[in-house]
Parts: structure tokens; C-alpha cells; sequence
């Protein structure tokens, strides 16, 4: 009897782990095809930036290499692109003009990086974004030519690319939109302390800044209409294309000149010579939407992940459940292991969004950031510092429950955190032993003159899915 | 032997100064300084035992607070400036308005020897008798009360006859707190008998309870009526020793009619008393059935507006029974102060003229007039401090020098006697401390030595005098007391009479006075000792009086023979009709307030408050109330309440306690304004004293009770020296290198960082941590990584100020140490997981490392085990290596 032939179109982490997560459950179930158009073997996209920090090579970042696809069986397609579906004969065709049936089809397709207009009709050498292991190789080629380097974003990625950039020896000014680096992790305290020991680090900042213009030489080309952007009370992630329309730089020749200069809304010049996009990632649903599956901005999928055809799936950055789209690592992992008990048909598990937790990956730095994070109204906060070793903790209260952690410089307990978040059990009565962590919560109270409130710790809970950052997708830590 | 001359280090036998007992002291002088203190086994009355305040000695002899220089006005000034201002002072103001417009205030503190110098400037050379001293406060009732009885201030038996008598009644004494070398010799006799009975007659069940056969809780100030009925019970029940009454008594039968006047029975008397008619039965049939019987009493008998009678009460039924002048039998006065005997032997009160004389007899004063060869004598008693004090607010009197006490705490009425001192014109104060709340009202300050620079001598409450030595040098431009009040005297023309250059020839002075024109007639003689030369003075061994050449007397207890200072040689009963305390209860003031000492400190703190072990045992001023009172007002344990009395309040924390009756309350006697916000607990009481003996009823001031609604309360640890903390209460509780302070508010401060910052000053930010909430707010600052202020606020629960204590100045390195600290609470943070590899999970390299040798042997078993590596996975080429 043939197996069932199940198509992977996409061959990035979230495929990686469907495949491991399938091959837990049966793996004799399915005959498996995966596509990828990266042309690599699976790697590990959270971990780049301590490649382009040169902590790592990239081969050490491979989580499934192309003999791990021989010894299981599965046909790798790497380097060829998924072109069409035909979802009424179960087929799909690719660039290389071959044709596959499937009895199930998973799309995992991705995300693509934002690129806001500017640099894009720039179509300059020296703009690049940072996603895909070739951007790291493109920028690995040119860092040993140059001096500086901007990063667009102060975000997760922005950071973390900056970071990779100081340490391969570059000054680095990153330009932000932000009135404070993280904006949508941390409050502004804890941003402020971040940006400090950054800046130690030899990294400058521009923060509520959005470059008008890149330029290469002296001749620039710009809409003179328009200097200045809108305020930034959009997110990062989704820049008002209107107004980063409105600032074009006209080419002269068709010839790519060579970045060399930036020009920011407050009309401040920066010379550089490498710019490295990461304000946000878009799903990447074009395929889907070509083969008339539902799409919004992403690929719209039920709780079992399944999309507006029943016999295909989607997984990943490219999907959108109900008004979340995914950019951070444990949502994903919900998802391949819903898929694969699907696919697998172990169990009948559904997904549903769960609040994330962040932490900023530069060596040295410590940082946690979960659920609420700026102060409300009807909120209330505790807060830590110790102003000399540049420790500052934050935990939010509502009604009597956990609702959100800031943690800078000293990040111990912010799973623990995070559990309570999620638990939402009253904690109020553990304050202040709770901002200190969880030990001090269990540790018996010394006998005072003062009567001693009973303590009683929530109980652990079950194992969480700890999420980490794959790129700061919009909505993605909300 | 002087100080100069003496080898170090060395060892010098002296006397404690705290309680009336008297204890002997091995004190251990190393390069100028006192670094540590034993019990002296030869001195009879402690046998080398020594209390906690005793042998926190040497931890409260550094010159922190001292005084070290005289001032006029908050200026410093020279000696010779400072003894002709006092003196031109005193001298105008004489000549102005007469002898009696001035006044001296001492104290049962100082030595016999300025006492004797003091009370011979007033009374001999001033010419009045306005010379009076806060034993006025603690033993004047029992002076009296000795004095009509015996005839003189005679106290019958000695230590010795707590050990050996059958019976013990304690009454009006916490010995086991207030005397506690005393009691401990009690227990360790009854340890030896446990036959030995033990009464304690206090409302309270206090620690003297613990060896108690009985305990009677009687009703607060019917202390009168349990003697005056045993009295009658005796007579009733052929428990009198008639042929002794006969032979040396008088007066028996007007004491009898009175005792029956009103507790003629048993069950009127238990009424009266409010106790259980078998338990009072119980002690009239113990009494009445031992020979041997000592009543100790002390401040619960004196310190009432029946005192003298009380104490005559209780003398009344020893003479009656012929319990007195035996070993093991004797109505025993225990004194509070280290030198009230002494005081009381020089006759340095406004009713004493010297050496056990009086007014009352004309001839006396011309002895004494004679002895002195004094220009101007006083003929008349003078004011009693009470009175001293109405004469000073009434601007009677203008000027006062007051000696090593501190009225503004210590008398009724506090606050009067605080405005009385800001009215007067002119206010000395010699102190050895530099800040006290009397001192705060003074014009002139004068720094004396403390008691380890005085050299002179004491007389405990057993008759033994024993010489207190200087072995420190003088502090700063300190000098002793003998020498300030000779050298005024000197200032104000008094040339003769004062030229004393040692407390030797003082004290042979007195010695002699004792024995002037005496030939018996004063049983207060120590005329043996006036030719002792400077060195058998340095080395006088402790000696009981009367000491009298080529007498064959022993000296060890009085009226063995049957006879008495009086004119007759008998003994006198007093008819004595008891009568209650004069206020009591009403609905605003429902409560009876009784004070006493706490074990571990010593009057007015200021100087057992600079030993921070002896606030381990209490460190804050408090109420202790009953559980039924407690529960009625909603109090619980250690809240903040508030004691009114009709003319005060106090602010201290509640203690609720088994021991203390229903219907009152207890207070500690010792914080002052410089210790606390509102916690001077004499200022709640009015002036009310004893008429015969003028002693203040200290131990009962009808008060009401509320809890105070506290908003908000808080820690604060600091080097500085505070004072009048801008919140409701706050309270001083001094460390070994600073001071902790008890905080609360009412209303919660717009800015915790503000209200900190009017109080002290806030260093550089950098090396800071804090805590900040609505409800909360915590903050210290380091200076090279030491913390040198700790700041806890919280509008609920604090961590233990103990705990925060002794982190104060201890070195604090790590930043998780730090952050322990400001949790405020102890907690080992010395993590063993190792440095962290797994980030998602937090684990540690030493927990991966133990996971492997217990067999998890692929990145998947750890996983399982520590889920290390399993969400990112971006350590997972570390966890390969260790697993390699």
C-alpha cells in the first residue's frame, strides 16, 4: 500500500520542527517532499546574529542538514520554488517545471522582512535586510570593506544585527522610531538602560528618528515635498507606506550606485555604508493567495491549523489566526505540534495564541519582558533598581494579578513571572518578596515586631512553552 | 593611687551605678579605656554576680554624647567664665530676692561626697533649704515612714535576710527586673530551701511571679488595706508578740483601733483589695505562723499619695510580731538609686538638715552650725522637689542648678516642669551628657565626669558603703561634681568651707559630722571613718554602718537589742487609715496606668541607651494591656496606640500580655524626647504627692486607651543622630555604629524620596538601590559597598528591623547580595546551578553537569529532565559540549 505523499512547501524552522514533531509521532505514516527555497539545509534563524557577531559559523547553526533528509526518507527540493497550486487536482508545480500530487499539503512559507519604500526604490548596494542566512553571507562580505554601518530598528532584531555589526568591528548608529529602544517590550526605564549599556558597547542611537533618505555621493534626489514623516504612533513593524512613499530617491542610472549617506526627518546627514533593515516582517502568503486560498495578511488558518481548503495546511510566519500573526518562536512550536497530531492524527489538540515572553539575545545583556509593560490607570507597579550594577525589575498588578514583568540587568524568575502571567491567580499578597523572585516568596519570614501576613505561593504550573524570538513581527508579543 | 601612676593595664575594684543594690565591680582599664567589667566576688552584696545592664558596662563608658566643655547659651565657654556666671547668677539673684529664690536639684546618682558639698553650700552657706534630689521620687515615703517608726532613716536588716527568712513578701517590687542581683540571690535561696515560702502583692504578674508561692493581683493602690488587715488578723489570731510590743514599742493599741476601722475582717479586707478571700487568708496565716519574715517593698509602696502610711502599715506588723532586728525578719526598704542612701545619710533633702538631723530641733542646727562654721544657716525645711518645681514656675524661685538627673522626664507633670525650666531665669545643668531633655532646657551646662572618671563613695540599700573609683581620665574638660560645686561656692565668696582637695577629705568631713556632738543619739554614725588617710580612703574596703570607733556593735542589722532612735528608745506604730489612690476611673478615662522599670535599661536611657545589646531585649516604649482590654478596643500585638490622661498623651506599642490585669495598664518609665516622639510617660501624670513625705503617686494615673489609625510605617538606619522626625511617631534605638529608627505616619507622603530627604541627606544616586511602589518604598545607599542607610517604608507588613540592623555597616558585595538586602530578607544566594546555558529554562551549566552523571546522556534526556534546549535551542551546541 502507498503512503499518503505529504508536501512541506518551506524548509525554515517551523517545517524543521513539523518534520521532527511528525517523525515523533509515526514516522512510517507519511511519504514527505519538502520544498525550500533558501537552497540550504534547516537552520536555526533565531541564532544569525551570533553568526554575523562571528560567535559561531553557520554551520554550526544547521538543525537538519541535507543527510538528516537522506536517513529519514524525505525528499529535499532545496533551492527550487513552489510556483502554483491546483488545489482541485491536488497538484503543485514548480520552477523547475516538475509537478507533484499530494495528499496533504502544508504551507510554511515564511515571512519577508518590511522594507520601507525609501530604501527600497533606493535600489542601492549597502541595503540589506537580516533574515535569511545569504543576508548574513552578503553582509559578512562587505564588513571588512567599510567602517560604519546603520541598523533600521531598534527593535529585537535591529539590536541583536547591531550587535553582530559592533562586533565585527564597525561603529554602528542605530536609527529608531521609538521614543525608547524595545518600545513594545520594555517601559521606558528599562529602554533608557539598555540604550546605556549599548552605547558602552560602542553602538549610537537615534532614537525618534526615521531616515527621509538614502543617498549615494552627494547627489541626491529627493520629493521635496516632504521632509518629515508622521509621528510614529504606528508600529515599527507596519510603517505607513503612505507617508514612507512620499520620500522616493530617484536614480540616475540604471547602474546600482553604492550607499555612502543617510539623511534623517530632523534633515541630520549620517554618512554610512552598509544599512541593515529589521523594522518588521510581513507573512509571506503570495503563493496562497495565488491559488485562491483565504488570505488577509496571512494565511488564514483554523485551530487546527488547517487553511480554506481542507487538505491544506499552513504553518508559520505565514499564517495569520484570526488577528495574530506569528513572529516569535513558541506560538510556532504550538503549531507544528497541533499540525502534526493532525497530519498524525494522535490527538485532536487545538491552538490558540498565548502570551509571549522576550529576551534580547547580546551576550551580557539580561532582559525579560512579559505580557503588560508600560503602567495604566488602573494598573499598578513595583519596581527595583539598583542604579549601580544597572539592575531594574518591574512587575505590573491588576487586580490583585500578575500582569505583566520588566526585567533588566537581573532577569532571574521571569519564567517563574511569566507562569503567573499566565496563571492568573492573586499575587498581590506576595509583594513585595515577589519582585525579588521566587525564592524569597517560599523563604519563611524572619519573626518580627510586626504581625506577618501569611504567605502562600501559587503552586508551579504545568511546563510552559517558552517562546524566543524569531524577528519582531507586529502583533507577535502582544 | 592616681590614675597617672597606676599600671596598665590594670584591674580596679568599683561599684555599679545603676540600682540600689550596690554591686561590687572588677573593672578591666586598658590604655584609658574600660573594655570589660566583672562581678566582684568579695563584695557583699553581689558575690560576683553582675545584671545585664552591669556588665554592659564597658559598652556604655565611650564618650559618644558627652558633654565635654561648659556652655553658656549653646556657646562653649571657659571653666572661669562658666563658674562666675553661675556664680554671679546665684549671688544676684540672693541678694534680689533672698536665699529661697534659689534651688538645687540632685540626684541619688551622684556621690555621697558632692551631695555633701551640695547640701553644705545650701543649707550652710546660701541659707536655705531648697536643696532636694530625685530620690524625692523613688524613696522619700520610706524615709518617713522609717522615720516615725524608728525615729531615724534607719533600714533594719540587710541582703542577708532575704537568703535567710521563711517568708518573702515582695510587695510593690519587680525585683527580677528592677533589682536583679537581688533576686537573683532570691531564687538561688530558694533553690538551696525550696521550704522558703515566696508572696509577691502586685497587680501585675510580672517575671518576680516566677518563683512566687503566691501571687495576690490585688486592686491597684490597696496595698494600705492588705497590711492594715493583717494587722487586725494578727490581734485576731494570737499571732502578736505581745511582751515585745510591751518592752519596745508604743502606739500599738491607736494602730489596732485604726487597722479595725476599716479592715477589721478578712472578707472586708479581700474586698477592699479585690482578691480572693483565701488567697489574702493564705498570707495573713503564713505570716502569722513564721517567725521569719522579710517585706521587701519598694517604688509600687512609695510612689503614692499614701506612701509614708503604707510603709508604716507594713513596719507596723513586724513590730508587732517582732519580726525586725533578726536574722531573716525585717521590714526592708529596697532603694532604686545607686546613692539615695547616700544622699539620705548626708541629708541632702529639703526636709533633712545633715547626718540623719532634721529641723525639727533647734539644737541641731546649731551643730551643724558649728561644724561648719557656716555663715548663713538654713532654719527651715525647704521645697520638696514637687513644690521646688510649682516655686520655679510660679517664678518663686529664679534660679536652679540641677545635678545629674532629669526632671523633664522624670517628675509629674513633665510638660510643667519642661515650661516651669524654659520660665526660669536661670536654669544650670550638670550633666555628663551632652543632650537630654532637661539639659535641651538649659542656660548653663556643665560637664561632669560619669561614673567611670568619679572617684568617691555610695551606700547601697543594705547599709554598705562602698567606694565608687575613677580609673578613666576626665572626659573633654569634664570635672567632678565635688569639684564644680566647691568651685562655685568659691566663686561666690564662699572661700572657707570648700577648699577640699580630694573626695577623701569630703568624705572624713562627713564622717565627722556624723559623729559631732553625737554619743548615740544618731544611729547614723560613721565617725570611725573621718581619719582615714587618702590612701586607706582609696582602698576602704565595702563597710557597713554604724561605723564607730571601739564600739563591740555589729553592725549588720539594727535593733537587735529592742532599741530605737527615738527619744524613748521604742519603736512607734502609726494608726494608719488607708485611703485609695486620689484619682480614679472615669468613662474618659477608664484605665489605671501603672510605670515601672524594664530589665534592661536604667532611667532615662542615656546611658544603658547607648549599649545596643541592651535593647535587644526591648527596644521600643509600650503599653502592656490586658487580653480583654486588648480584644474591647481592637488592639493587637504591637500596634500603635495612644494613652491619654487628662492632661498628656504618649504614643508606644502594645503589648498584650496575660500578666497584666484587666482595667489597667502598664508603661516603662525611660523614653524620653530624645528616644521617642511621645513617649514620656510622666507627663501623663499630675502632680499629686504624698502629704507627709511630698513623693509623687507615680504608679497611678487614670488614662484612656485608642489604637492610632497608622497609615503608613517604616525603618530607617542611618550614623546621623535624629530627633523630631517629621511623622506621628518615631523612635530611637541605638546600634553599635548608629541608630535604628521606629517610624509611622498617619498620612502617607506625596513622595516617599522627598519625605526621606527632609529627614538626612542623600548621597550620590549611583550607588543606590531602591524599591518603589504606591505602598511601598525602600531604599539604601552604599558607600564602598557598606551600606550606610537603610530606608524601609510600607503601608503594611516591614522585614525585621533586627535582621536590617545588623546588615548595617557589614561589607555587602554582590549585586544578588544587595538585592537580599533590600528584600530584607536572608536568603542564601549563592546559586550552585552555575553559569546559565540554557537562558529560555535558566539552567546552569552544574545542573546540566549533574543531569549527564546521572545518566541523561543525549540533548533529548536533558531536555526531558531540565528542558534545557528545548524551546530556542540556541544552546544547544553548548549542551553538545558538555555532553562530549
Amino acid at each position: 500500500m502507498t503512503k499518503p505523499h505529504l508536501i512541506i512547501i518551506g524548509n525554515g524552522m517551523s517545517s524543521g520542527r513539523l518534520l521532527d514533531d511528525i517523525l515523533k509521532r509515526d514516522p512510517d505514516m507519511y511519504r514527505i517532499t519538502v520544498f525550500g527555497a533558501e537552497g540550504y539545509a534547516n537552520y536555526n534563524r533565531i541564532m544569525l546574529s551570533p553568526v554575523l557577531a562571528g560567535e559561531i559559523k553557520a554551520r554550526d547553526i544547521v538543525t537538519h542538514s541535507e543527510q538528516w533528509y537522506q536517513d529519514q526518507n524525505i525528499a529535499l527540493h532545496s533551492g527550487d520554488t513552489v510556483t502554483g497550486i491546483d488545489t482541485k487536482n491536488q497538484t503543485i508545480s514548480c520552477q523547475s517545471g516538475t509537478t507533484f500530487s499530494y495528499d496533504k499539503l502544508v504551507l510554511a512559507t515564511g515571512s519577508e522582512p518590511v522594507i520601507p519604500p525609501a530604501a527600497r526604490d533606493a535600489q542601492m548596494e549597502g541595503i540589506l535586510s537580516f533574515r535569511r542566512l545569504d543576508d548574513i553571507d552578503r553582509t559578512m562580505a562587505k564588513v571588512n570593506d567599510i567602517s560604519h554601518a546603520t541598523v533600521v530598528g531598534g527593535g529585537l532584531l535591529g539590536l541583536e544585527a547591531a550587535w553582530g555589526l559592533r562586533q565585527q568591528g564597525l561603529d554602528v548608529t542605530v536609527i529608531h522610531r521609538g521614543e525608547w529602544l524595545l518600545n513594545r517590550q520594555l517601559d521606558p526605564a528599562a529602554g533608557e538602560l539598555l540604550k546605556q549599556s549599548l552605547e558602552a558597547r560602542g553602538i549610537s542611537f537615534r532614537l525618534n528618528a526615521e531616515i527621509t533618505q538614502f543617498s549615494s555621493h552627494q547627489a541626491l534626489y529627493s520629493d521635496e515635498s516632504s521632509t518629515l514623516l508622521p509621528g510614529g504612533s504606528e508600529s515599527e513593524a507596519h510603517p505607513s507606506s503612505e507617508a514612507l512613499k512620499k520620500v522616493f530617491v530617484k536614480k540616475d542610472s540604471e547602474q546600482k550606485e553604492t550607499l555612502q549617506q543617510i539623511t534623517l526627518n530632523d534633515g541630520s546627514v549620517l554618512n554610512t555604508e552598509l544599512a541593515v533593515i529589521a523594522i518588521g516582517i510581513t507573512p509571506n502568503h503570495s503563493l496562497a493567495k495565488a491559488s485562491a486560498l483565504d488570505c488577509d495578511r496571512g494565511v488564514l488558518v483554523n485551530d487546527q491549523m488547517q487553511s480554506s481548503h481542507p487538505n491544506i495546511f499552513a504553518l508559520g510566519e505565514c499564517t495569520q489566526f484570526g488577528q495574530h500573526t506569528f513572529g516569535l518562536v513558541a506560538p510556532l512550536w504550538d503549531q507544528a505540534a497541533v499540525l502534526a497530531d493532525q497530519l498524525c492524527e494522535t490527538s485532536d489538540q487545538r491552538f490558540s495564541v498565548k502570551p509571549c515572553a522576550t529576551k534580547l539575545k547580546v551576550s551580557g545583556i539580561a532582559l525579560f519582558s512579559a505580557g503588560e509593560f508600560l503602567d495604566n490607570p488602573d494598573s499598578e507597579s513595583i519596581i527595583c533598581q539598583d542604579f549601580k550594577n544597572g539592575v531594574y525589575r518591574k512587575l505590573i498588578f491588576r487586580d490583585q494579578k500578575l500582569t505583566g514583568a520588566v526585567l533588566y540587568g537581573a532577569v532571574n524568575d521571569g519564567n517563574w513571572y511569566f507562569e503567573l502571567i499566565q496563571a492568573q491567580q492573586p499575587v498581590q499578597h506576595l509583594a513585595p518578596d515577589l519582585i525579588f523572585g521566587r525564592r524569597y516568596c517560599e523563604a519563611e519570614s524572619i519573626t518580627s515586631g510586626i504581625p506577618e501576613i501569611q504567605i502562600s505561593v501559587p503552586e508551579h504550573n504545568s511546563p510552559i512553552l517558552n517562546p524566543q524570538e524569531l524577528s519582531p513581527s507586529a502583533g507577535a508579543t502582544s | 593611687m592616681t590614675i597617672a601612676t597606676r599600671p596598665d593595664p590594670c584591674q580596679v575594684k568599683t561599684t555599679c551605678p545603676y540600682c540600689g543594690v550596690g554591686c561590687g565591680v572588677n573593672a578591666q582599664v586598658s590604655e584609658n579605656r574600660l573594655i570589660a567589667v566583672s562581678g566582684d566576688k568579695a563584695h557583699p552584696a553581689n558575690q560576683g554576680r553582675l545584671c545585664v545592664k552591669g556588665s554592659a558596662l564597658h559598652e556604655t563608658s565611650g564618650l559618644e554624647g558627652r558633654l565635654l566643655a561648659p556652655q553658656i547659651k549653646g556657646e562653649t565657654v571657659s571653666w572661669d567664665k562658666a563658674f562666675d556666671h553661675v556664680a554671679q547668677g546665684f549671688r544676684e539673684t540672693i541678694e534680689k530676692y533672698g536665699p529661697d529664690s534659689v534651688a538645687l536639684y540632685l540626684s541619688g546618682q551622684i556621690l555621697t561626697e558632692d551631695y555633701y558639698v551640695a547640701n553644705k553650700l545650701m543649707k550652710g552657706f546660701i541659707g536655705s533649704a531648697n536643696v532636694d534630689t530625685n530620690s524625692r521620687l523613688c524613696m522619700s515615703s520610706a524615709v518617713a515612714a522609717h522615720k516615725r517608726a524608728f525615729g531615724a532613716d534607719l533600714v533594719p536588716g540587710c541582703y542577708e535576710d532575704l537568703e535567710l527568712t521563711d517568708l518573702l513578701v515582695l510587695v510593690g517590687s519587680n525585683a527580677a527586673w528592677a533589682h536583679p542581683v537581688i533576686y537573683q540571690r532570691i531564687v538561688a535561696a530558694k533553690k538551696v530551701r525550696p521550704e522558703m515560702k515566696i508572696v509577691v502583692i502586685d497587680p501585675r504578674r510580672t517575671a518576680t511571679c516566677d518563683i512566687a508561692d503566691l501571687h495576690l493581683p490585688l486592686k491597684p493602690g490597696s496595698d494600705g488595706y492588705l497590711f492594715t488587715g493583717l494587722l487586725s488578723y494578727l490581734a485576731d489570731n494570737n499571732a502578736l508578740n505581745n511582751s515585745y510590743i510591751k518592752d519596745h514599742t508604743e502606739g500599738f493599741e491607736d494602730a489596732l483601733e485604726a487597722a479595725r476601722t476599716l479592715t477589721a475582717d478578712l472578707t472586708q479586707t479581700a474586698d477592699l483589695c479585690g482578691l480572693e478571700k483565701s488567697d489574702l487568708k493564705q498570707l495573713y496565716q503564713w505570716f502569722s505562723q513564721t517567725a521569719k519574715v522579710v517585706t521587701l517593698f519598694s517604688q509600687g509602696i512609695n510612689q503614692s499619695s499614701s506612701g509614708v502610711d503604707k510603709g508604716n502599715a507594713i513596719i507596723n506588723c513586724h513590730l508587732a510580731t517582732a519580726k525586725i532586728g533578726k536574722p531573716g525578719a525585717a521590714p526592708f526598704s529596697i532603694t532604686g538609686q545607686p546613692n539615695a542612701m547616700g544622699g539620705r545619710e548626708v541629708g541632702g533633702l529639703a526636709n533633712q538638715l545633715a547626718a540623719h538631723m532634721d529641723f525639727t530641733d533647734p539644737e541641731n542646727i546649731e551643730l551643724v552650725k558649728t561644724f561648719w562654721q557656716a555663715p548663713k544657716m538654713a532654719r527651715k525645711e525647704g521645697l520638696k522637689a514637687v513644690d521646688m518645681f510649682q516655686a520655679v514656675h510660679d517664678g518663686k524661685i529664679k534660679a536652679i542648678w540641677i545635678i545629674g538627673t532629669n526632671p523633664v522626664v522624670s517628675m509629674p507633670n513633665a510638660d510643667f516642669i519642661r515650661e516651669a525650666l524654659q520660665r526660669c531665669e536661670l536654669v544650670v545643668v550638670s550633666d555628663c551628657m551632652e543632650k537630654t531633655d532637661t539639659t535641651t532646657c538649659a542656660d548653663v551646662l556643665l560637664p561632669a565626669t560619669g561614673w567611670a572618671e568619679k572617684d568617691g563613695t555610695v551606700t547601697n540599700s543594705e547599709r554598705i558603703i562602698s567606694r565608687q573609683k575613677g580609673f578613666l581620665e576626665p572626659a573633654g574638660h569634664s570635672l567632678h561634681d565635688w569639684q564644680i560645686i566647691c568651685s562655685v561656692a568659691q566663686a561666690m565668696g564662699f572661700e572657707e568651707g570648700f577648699r577640699f582637695n580630694s573626695p577623701a577629705e569630703i568624705f572624713a568631713e562627713h564622717a565627722a559630722l556624723s559623729g559631732f556632738r553625737n554619743s548615740g543619739k544618731r544611729f547614723f554614725d560613721i565617725s570611725a571613718l573621718s581619719t582615714l588617710s587618702e590612701d586607706e580612703y582609696h582602698d576602704m574596703k565595702p563597710v557597713r554602718w554604724p561605723v564607730i570607733k571601739n564600739s563591740k556593735a555589729d553592725s549588720t542589722r539594727l535593733f537587735s537589742d529592742g532599741r530605737f532612735n527615738t527619744l524613748s528608745g521604742r519603736a512607734r506604730l502609726i494608726p494608719i487609715t488607708p485611703t485609695a489612690p486620689i484619682s480614679q476611673v472615669s468613662e474618659t478615662y477608664p484605665l489605671i496606668l501603672n510605670t515601672g522599670r524594664i530589665r534592661d535599661q536604667w532611667h532615662t536611657m542615656t546611658r544603658t541607651g547607648k549599649a545596643s545589646r541592651l535593647l535587644n531585649h526591648i527596644d521600643q516604649p509600650y503599653v502592656e494591656l490586658s487580653l480583654q482590654d486588648a480584644a474591647d478596643k481592637g488592639i493587637a500585638e504591637n500596634d500603635l496606640v495612644e494613652i491619654r490622661s487628662a492632661i498628656s498623651r504618649c504614643l508606644v506599642r502594645a503589648k498584650i500580655t496575660e500578666g497584666q490585669p484587666e482595667g489597667s495598664v502598664f508603661m516603662p518609665i525611660h523614653w524620653t524626647a530624645q528616644f521617642a516622639s511621645l513617649a514620656r510617660v510622666d507627663s501623663l501624670f499630675a502632680s499629686i504627692k504624698d502629704p507627709i513625705s511630698g513623693q509623687p503617686e507615680a504608679k497611678h494615673c487614670p488614662v484612656s486607651i485608642n489604637k492610632l489609625n497608622s497609615c503608613w510605617q517604616a525603618i530607617l538606619i542611618t550614623k546621623k543622630e535624629l530627633s523630631d522626625l517629621p511623622c506621628e511617631y518615631w523612635c530611637k534605638v541605638p546600634l553599635q555604629n548608629g541608630f535604628r529608627y521606629e517610624l509611622v505616619g498617619t498620612q502617607l507622603p506625596e513622595s516617599w524620596q522627598v519625605w526621606l530627604e527632609s529627614v538626612v541627606t542623600l548621597s550620590d544616586r549611583d550607588d543606590r538601590i531602591e524599591l518603589c511602589s504606591v505602598e511601598r518604598y525602600r531604599l539604601i545607599s552604599f558607600n564602598d559597598h557598606t551600606p550606610e542607610l537603610l530606608f524601609f517604608a510600607s503601608t503594611d507588613r516591614l522585614p525585621n528591623s533586627n535582621w536590617l540592623s545588623k546588615q548595617f555597616n557589614q561589607k555587602t558585595g554582590s549585586p544578588a547580595q544587595r538585592m537580599a538586602l533590600l528584600a530584607g530578607k536572608p536568603i542564601d544566594n549563592n546559586d550552585d546551578s552555575g553559569a546559565i546555558v540554557c537562558s529560555c529554562f535558566e539552567v546552569g551549566e552544574k545542573s546540566i553537569r549533574r543531569a549527564i552523571r546521572q545518566g541523561a546522556d543525549s540533548t533529548d534526556k536533558l531536555a526531558e529532565k531540565l528542558k534545557c534546549g528545548s524551546s530556542c535551542g540556541s544552546c544547544l551546541p553548548e549542551i553538545r559540549a558538555l555532553l562530549l
